[in-house]
């Protein structure tokens, strides 16, 4: 179902610079400026999700899902830094290449803005927590190198026995596409009130080739209350 | 402040934990499954879980069976389609039941009427 986007889009801007340049005219400022940024299109996801889409992954999931505490529930989007590593097969992102922003969507409704038009942070006074923070950018070459504060204080993932974080919180991250149908992301997180040194990831992603839009996923027919203590399936 | 929590040494660490649901499965039994025949009331293409609505004839009548399934989304990657699945099919489908006995479970896989089995591979 993969749809030939990214040719058509060659294509399109081919045509328009061969049409700038036969009526003596430069290309638009703009039209440069994305000629110089790379390829990001497609939907991408964790190796460990594409690993948990059917037959033994999807098997072992089952059986890892039922080694988390009976009461364990978690029906909200994952935030940040979470998203960047989900290991189910319902969650995958977009990203939006602009020269001013990259903007990363998810299947759950998070998304990241990630200025790149050379803003900095807000200043303190103009500055909260919010569950994806403040996220500015510049390119190194193709690699896109991410900065955020201001992230709500709680744990990096709802799982049991993530670290817990708190608003000073400091993220990088160089996040570049490897090859055609691998991405990566390197990050390092210091929080110099919770961890006593910068923990870091690598986290690589595939490309995704059996959906072709992103399908949200939500909780608005959630049948699995918890009761006395325990997740139950509740009746129809 | 919660005490510091000391991560260095750790050349690598997931940002999540190496759980893959987004709720717990400690109600089903994940060591036995189980395999019933049935006919198709519903199957309710739903976030964040699509279910199978099966009802079951025993001894003491007919019984609904609430069979829980991954997302849409999940469920579409594993071959599943809204109409995979009509109501009165008759089916034979493999499930972990529930460790307190209620008719639901953790869906493994449906097999039709056809032969065509949906959902995976019988559990390990």
């Amino acid at each position: 179902m993969i749809r030939a986007n990214a040719k058509l889009t060659a294509a399109l801007a081919a045509t328009l610079f061969a049409a700038a340049a036969a009526a003596g005219e430069p290309p638009p400022p703009r039209a440069l400026a994305f000629a110089t940024l790379p390829d990001w299109t497609g939907i991408w996801e964790t190796e460990a999700a594409a690993a948990s889409v059917s037959g033994a992954g999807a098997q072992a999931a089952a059986k890892g899902a039922s080694l988390l505490p009976p009461d364990f529930k978690s029906c909200h989007a994952a935030g940040f830094p979470a998203i960047m590593n989900v290991p189910l097969s319902d969650f995958m992102f977009e990203l939006l290449v602009t020269p001013e922003q990259t903007m990363l969507a998810a299947t759950d409704g998070t998304v990241r803005h990630v200025y790149t038009d050379g803003r900095a942070h807000p200043k303190p006074a103009d500055l909260w927590p919010t569950a994806a923070g403040d996220s500015i950018g510049h390119w190194d070459r193709k690699t896109l190198v991410i900065d955020t504060v201001a992230r709500e204080a709680g744990p990096i993932s709802p799982f049991p026995g993530s670290p817990n974080l708190s608003t000073a919180a400091h993220f990088t991250e160089r996040l570049r596409r490897l090859d055609a149908n691998t991405m990566e992301d390197e990050m390092t997180i210091d929080d110099p009130k919770r961890l006593t040194r910068p923990m870091q990831s690598r986290i690589r992603y595939t490309r995704v080739r059996d959906i072709d839009r992103l399908i949200p996923i939500d909780c608005e027919h959630d049948r699995d209350p918890v009761v006395n203590g325990k997740t139950v399936v509740a009746p129809p | 402040m919660n005490a510091v929590q000391h991560l260095a040494g750790i050349a690598a660490i997931t940002l999540a934990a190496p759980c893959l649901a987004h709720h717990s499965f400690a109600n089903f039994d994940t060591t036995k499954s189980l395999t019933l025949h049935g006919t198709v009331k519903e199957l309710q293409w739903t976030n964040p879980h699509c279910y199978v609505q099966l009802l079951v004839t025993g001894a003491t009548g007919s019984v609904e069976w609430s069979l829980e399934m991954n997302s849409p989304l999940a469920s579409y990657r594993a071959g599943w389609r809204p109409g995979s699945v009509q109501r009165g099919d008759k089916v034979t489908v493999m499930l972990y039941p529930t460790k307190d006995g209620t008719p639901a479970s953790r869906l493994i896989s449906v097999t039709r009427a056809d032969g065509r089995t949906l959902g995976g591979r019988p559990p390990a």
